[in-house]
């Protein structure tokens, strides 16, 4: 199962994208939930699968996946989360103000945290400064969510 | 001895003080202070500290300080890069002068200029990291970011594997933001290259933790300095290509960030003021640590 942690969700491109590839998923047999206090989303569809406020997830015990690089850092105190991911889907840091290295470090340079890239040049960008992605997946395409349920299960 | 360093973004006082930290532990009369300027005025500074040496800024030279003056005894080091213009009721014992130029009255003596140094208490002991390495670091910190720098940074990023960090933020996916002394010493150790964009030493501590370091500015004949971008291209190729540049390029500038340390500056510093003791003392303790 895999579960998706948000600050809140708004009507933005990588919420969309995400919202339509998560209904996708809900007619496969890959499952997964939300973890989410604030949906405020107005343009993009509903959304078919479960959402449960963001504190639920301390008991989730599955495949943790966030976009959000604020989330991330409690990413490694969410105890049973079996896999986390962060995924960088816009390439977030460059835009966070005052960044400190140490930030970065602990979250993107984590043994026990892999990392996802959108594209092939971001994979290329992030290995660079970080690590190898784990996975490529555009624009959260549903069939790479399926593979990270079934590679990592 | 209590010494006194005010706490300005000064690089040259954090090195000094860096130095003389680093001796107190084996020295228990060697004292050092750091006045928080904003928060306590000159005259409670030296009523409750009475120091023996104390480094001043002209912006701290008001009637306080003539009043100061009458009260107590001390030595002073002036920092500044402009011309003292106010009458002083005591000269300083040294002035350290942050201008390239010969902007100081001739009047005062003991006029120390400075440059591009290692400062090894904030590099010591750095350590490779496989989780840091990276093909080129550079530290934002002290640069000037003017379109130059800006194309270099572009230029560099887009064409090698660069990790860029420090002070000043960069509008590169490649700057990875501010680094405390630690990760700043690792990340050079754990670079191929080093290129220093600003003016106070960044290629001499990456020459101390021999990894082959460019300048922008001319800094001393043994760093490669790049005007252009085709130079910086062809020194970067160079040393990342040929093992036999770098075989004689790392232990020559080594040898030459050995002989031009912070340790070098304070204690010559100490020995202008009269302190020979003091400054024997940091001479000693550089020994120790190269």
């Amino acid at each position: 199962m895999i579960g998706i942690l948000k600050s809140s969700i708004h009507d933005i491109d990588q919420n969309i994208f995400m919202i339509h590839n998560l209904n996708k998923l809900t007619n496969t047999s890959t499952q997964s939930c939300l973890f989410c206090d604030d949906n405020a989303t107005i343009v993009a569809p509903p959304i078919h699968t479960n959402i449960f406020p963001r504190i639920q997830v301390l008991y989730f015990n599955d495949i943790l996946i966030t976009d959000d690089l604020t989330e991330a850092q409690s990413l490694l105190h969410i105890p049973n989360a079996r896999k986390r991911f962060i995924y960088l889907y816009h390439l977030e840091w460059k835009y966070i103000e005052n960044i400190r290295f140490q930030q970065i470090e602990t979250i993107l340079l984590n043994d026990n945290i892999e990392l996802i890239a959108r594209s092939d040049s971001h994979g290329k960008l992030i290995k660079q400064l970080f690590k190898e992605p784990k996975y490529i997946m555009p624009e959260w395409d549903y069939e790479v969510l399926i593979r990270i349920d079934h590679d990592e299960t | 001895m209590k010494i006194i360093i005010p706490s300005l973004p000064i690089p040259i006082l954090t090195y000094i003080a860096q130095c003389i930290e680093s001796v107190t532990d084996t020295n228990e009369d060697i004292e050092l202070l750091v006045w928080n300027i904003n928060q306590k005025s000159i005259l409670d500074m030296f009523d409750e500290t009475q120091p023996d040496i104390v480094f001043l800024h002209p912006s701290q030279l008001n009637s306080s300080f003539n009043i100061i003056c009458k009260d107590f005894s001390f030595k002073y080091v002036l920092i500044t890069g402009e011309d003292v213009s106010v009458s002083l009721p005591q000269s300083p014992n040294a002035i350290i002068n942050l201008s390239r130029s010969n902007t100081i009255d001739k009047q005062y003596k003991n006029v120390i200029y400075t440059q591009p140094m290692t400062n090894i208490p904030n590099i010591y002991n750095a350590q490779h990291s496989d989780r840091l390495q990276s093909t080129i670091v550079i530290d934002s910190s002290f640069a000037t970011l003017n379109n130059d720098i800006m194309g270099l940074l572009t230029y560099v990023a887009s064409a090698y594997p660069t990790k860029i960090i420090g002070q000043q933020p960069i509008p590169l996916h490649q700057y990875l933001g501010k680094v405390d002394m630690i990760n700043r010493a690792n990340l050079f150790k754990s670079a191929k290259i080093v290129i220093d964009i600003g003016t106070v030493g960044d290629c001499w501590d990456a020459a101390y933790l021999q990894v082959p370091a460019l300048s922008i500015y001319p800094s001393n004949s043994t760093i490669f300095h790049c005007v252009n971008l085709a130079l910086l291209k062809l020194h970067i190729d160079s040393l990342l290509n040929n093992d036999l540049v770098r075989k004689k390029y790392i232990p020559e500038t080594y040898k030459e960030a050995c002989n031009n340390t912070s340790f070098h500056f304070s204690s010559n510093l100490f020995k202008t003021i009269n302190e020979p003791r003091l400054a024997k003392i940091l001479l000693d303790t550089l020994e120790t640590l190269i």
